[in-house]
């Protein structure tokens, strides 16, 4: 039971202050999957690699994922209504409140100053996950010194930069670009 | 005689239109509870990497093919979705729901977008702990972790670019700052994004114009994802 309210708040709190989008809240589910230790911290990454490869929100997976791996079921169920109710209760709020402050503007100056703060989030992410795997999680955690020169991955460099470029210039669609990525990283590795 | 009939004709046409609006109304307001919740079973396990890449979907599906809302209310709709913390498919739906049936309609069009995520992710993780320390699926993950870095840092781009166009120091400060105190010193996230609304209530109380309408960077945000799909 208390494991089940833990999970709800946990995701009540990551609902709560995700603004701008999936990718932006993956620092904060990261800290408060370190914090709350309900799942080793290595999966992670997998966390994020499923949610690139099944539909839907990146919240809604990552509360799915975190509460079923360590309350089943009701753990997954009570995950994603903790990280949907602080959504449903401000938008109702907004709805009741709207014809007054909308016009005042003060939502969109609070998001207005929410913004810088998001790309410093994504920045994070961005740069997490790209150490993760292009330089097997060494320089993070300081073992960088012991590798010598076998310390980053070619080949992943190799496929970041094919992504990077196919998204960007080519306009191909992510979830192919993710997929394609996965097999040629399985044939080559 | 003519005259009264003009009269009764008129009436009856200004019945007519009235009913029709009222029908009109009627339809807008409520969809079948069952259709409603499909329409977005379907957004919900169709699109990939969720949050923005969903929005064209949506608007296709409630849009333009089931006509259940104008561009208007989508408009508003998104506007909405946009100024609430969340997933925006998921405020989507709830909003869509609550226009088209009350709360009822935004709990079962919030229950249908959910669903498919949910259900996949419980019955991939019935077997992935098993599987996941075999090498060839360690690599594919480790793949696809490569790839989520290369397109993460890609929208981070684009977003910097957006937000830091009109080159305020203040807010550049406000990104890097974030940056090195998540990345250094592994300040919580919950204390940056409340200090980033306090700048923005201060900023508001001290009578600072919000250059960008919530309506303006839902725009931009369409036009980003429909260039990828």
């Amino acid at each position: 039971m208390t494991l089940l309210l833990k999970l709800y708040f946990m995701f009540f709190q990551i609902g709560l202050f995700s603004f701008g989008g999936g990718y932006v809240m993956l620092p904060m589910i990261a800290q408060q999957i370190e914090s709350s230790a309900l799942i080793p911290m290595e999966e992670f990454p997998d966390l994020l690699a499923l949610s690139q490869m099944t539909p839907g929100p990146i919240a809604i997976n990552a509360a799915t994922y975190v509460g079923f791996r360590s309350g089943g079921l009701l753990g997954a169920f009570f995950a994603t209504l903790g990280v949907i109710t602080p959504a449903v209760i401000l938008i109702l709020l907004l709805l009741k409140i709207m014809a007054r402050y909308h016009k005042s503007g003060v939502v969109s100056a609070l998001l207005y100053g929410v913004k810088p703060v998001t790309v410093g989030l994504i920045m994070i992410a961005a740069v997490y996950f790209f150490e993760r795997s292009i330089f097997k999680g060494v320089v993070f955690s300081g073992d960088i010194l012991k590798m010598g020169l076998s310390f980053f991955n070619l080949p992943l460099l190799i496929i970041f930069v094919a992504v990077l470029v196919l998204a960007w210039k080519g306009k191909v669609s992510p979830i192919i670009l993710t997929v394609a990525s996965g097999a040629a990283a399985a044939l080559i590795l | 005689m003519g005259k009264k009939s003009s009269k009764k004709l008129l009436h009856n046409s200004y019945l007519v239109r009235r009913f029709r609006i009222y029908v009109q109304r009627g339809r807008i307001r409520k969809t079948n509870l069952f259709q409603l919740f499909v329409a977005f079973l379907k957004v919900g396990s169709i699109t990939f990497g969720g949050g923005y890449a969903m929005l064209p979907f949506i608007y296709r599906e409630i849009g333009s093919k089931r006509r259940w809302l104008d561009d208007d209310e989508l408009l508003d709709v998104l506007t909405i979705a946009q100024s609430v913390p969340g997933a925006i498919a998921v405020n989507s739906a709830f909003l869509i729901g609550y226009r088209k049936n009350g709360i009822t309609g935004a709990l079962i069009s919030v229950f249908g977008v959910v669903l498919p995520a949910f259900l996949i992710i419980v019955s991939i993780m019935l077997f992935f702990l098993t599987i996941r320390e075999i090498t060839w699926i360690r690599n594919f993950m480790t793949g696809i972790i490569t790839a989520s870095a290369a397109l993460i840092f890609m929208s981070g781009a684009k977003l910097s670019s957006r937000v830091f166009r009109d080159y305020n120091l203040i807010n550049i400060a406000i990104g890097i700052a974030a940056f090195l105190m998540v990345g250094l010193f592994d300040i919580n996230v919950i204390w940056l994004i409340s200090a980033g609304l306090l700048y923005g209530l201060i900023r508001h109380l001290a009578g600072f114009k919000t250059e960008l309408s919530v309506k303006q960077i839902v725009q931009e945000k369409v036009e980003d994802d429909d260039s990828t799909p």
